[in-house]
């Protein structure tokens, strides 16, 4: 292979790794802004639709590991976005639910990410296509 | 059990109010109190326009198992979804399954109706009540209720189809075997409504059918705390039910506001 062409094919690499960067840029840059991460908004938008349901459930709902969504979980009780609560018949299980402060500040992080998300919406084919190509590689 | 109006299961349960809900209600015993003549209960005007403003936030339903023309009768509130003899109206199973439940359920009351008057055993204070789908026997105005709780058992033992037996309060319900319960009739409206979630409350031992289903996405309150039930949670009594609706009717509020 040459040359060029060697850097033809690091090139979509390239890419994805500056796409990275910049999602890492733009979670910091709302998380100041706003106070609350990507990360959380994500679960925090999971969570609208999955009232009082058990932190393991959740994270197979929602792709993230267990160990990573205990320190989301963490960060958002102590906001106090969300609230937590034992299970009435097995009170070693926990049940998880957005606060209406969550709620309120979930729809606030929508607001300023709708202009991106608007822009996103023409690509979402294509973001489709990139996230399954990123899974088989699980 | 948890009581519902502690602190943070209030949080919970107006989480439910962020997204798509069914909020099912038992009837008797629920949203009306459990009196000795059942066929005198009445919905309080306040629980029926509380139930009204709710329904214009949020899918309602009502699933009980009183016979569904009765229901239609004596109540003054149009739900969004109306379970009568434990079957949502309009979907049927099955008309050669629905009549042989009904005919069974014919034969019971024939039989229990024929002993009830044969003799002086109306003395004891029993009604007996034909749901088409399932019969229910009344013995809350029964002065003996000891000894026409024996009766109904003795005459229960001799029934031919052997019924599944379901003791209330001063009642008893026999149902036929693989006759629809409440806990499928709910799923059934949950999947017709559309809803990720629901929220249901009953008082009966009928409703346990409901608190025995597994599914996470179905908060379950009983009304009384009972140490065996499967229900996660409870209220104390009957008239919490409007402080109840009125936490649910303010939370949809507060989120219209916040729009």
């Amino acid at each position: 292979m040459t040359y060029l062409q060697n850097i033809k094919q690091n090139s979509e690499m390239e890419l994805l790794v500056q796409i990275s960067i910049k999602m890492q840029q733009l979670n910091k840059k709302i998380e100041k802004q706003c106070g609350m991460s990507l990360t959380q908004w994500y679960v925090l938008n999971a969570l609208i639709d999955l009232p009082g349901i058990s932190p393991f459930k959740l994270s197979y709902s929602i792709g993230i590991s267990p160990g990573s969504l205990t320190q989301t979980i963490k960060r958002l009780f102590k906001k106090k976005w969300i609230v937590i609560i034992s299970d009435p018949l097995d009170s070693r299980k926990k049940l998880i639910s957005i606060t209406r402060d969550g709620k309120n500040s979930r729809d606030l992080i929508d607001s300023k990410i709708l202009p991106l998300q608007s822009q996103l919406i023409t690509l979402r084919n294509s973001i489709e296509e990139l996230k399954n190509i990123l899974n088989s590689f699980d | 059990m948890k009581y519902l109006f502690e602190k943070h299961t209030l949080l919970l349960i107006e989480s439910l109010t962020f997204t798509k809900t069914l909020f099912a209600f038992d009837y008797d015993g629920t949203l009306t109190p459990l009196i000795s003549d059942y066929n005198k209960t009445k919905i309080s005007e306040k629980i029926i326009e509380q139930l009204t403003l709710l329904k214009t936030f949020t899918p309602v339903a009502i699933i009980s198992g009183r016979n569904t023309k009765d229901l239609k009768e004596i109540m003054k509130f149009k739900p969004n979804y109306l379970v009568g003899n434990n079957r949502l109206v309009g979907l049927s199973k099955g008309n050669n399954v629905d009549s042989k439940f009904e005919k069974i359920c014919r034969s019971w009351y024939n039989d229990i109706r024929e002993r009830l008057f044969s003799g002086e055993k109306n003395e004891l204070g029993i009604s007996i009540e034909n749901k088409k789908y399932s019969i229910a026997i009344h013995y809350r105005k029964s002065r003996q209720k000891k000894i026409a709780k024996k009766w109904i058992q003795d005459v229960l033992a001799e029934l031919s189809f052997s019924p599944k037996i379901v003791w209330g309060k001063s009642v008893v319900n026999i149902i036929p075997m693989g006759a629809p319960h409440k806990g499928v009739a709910l799923l059934d409206v949950i999947e017709k409504s559309g809803c990720r979630n629901a929220f249901y409350i009953g008082d009966d031992i009928t409703d346990e059918d409901v608190f025995n289903l597994h599914n996470y996405n179905i908060i379950k309150v009983r009304i009384g705390f009972k140490k065996n039930s499967a229900a996660k949670y409870y209220i104390k009594n009957q008239k919490e039910i409007k402080s109840l609706l009125s936490f649910l009717t303010e939370s949809f509020m507060k989120n219209d506001k916040g729009r």
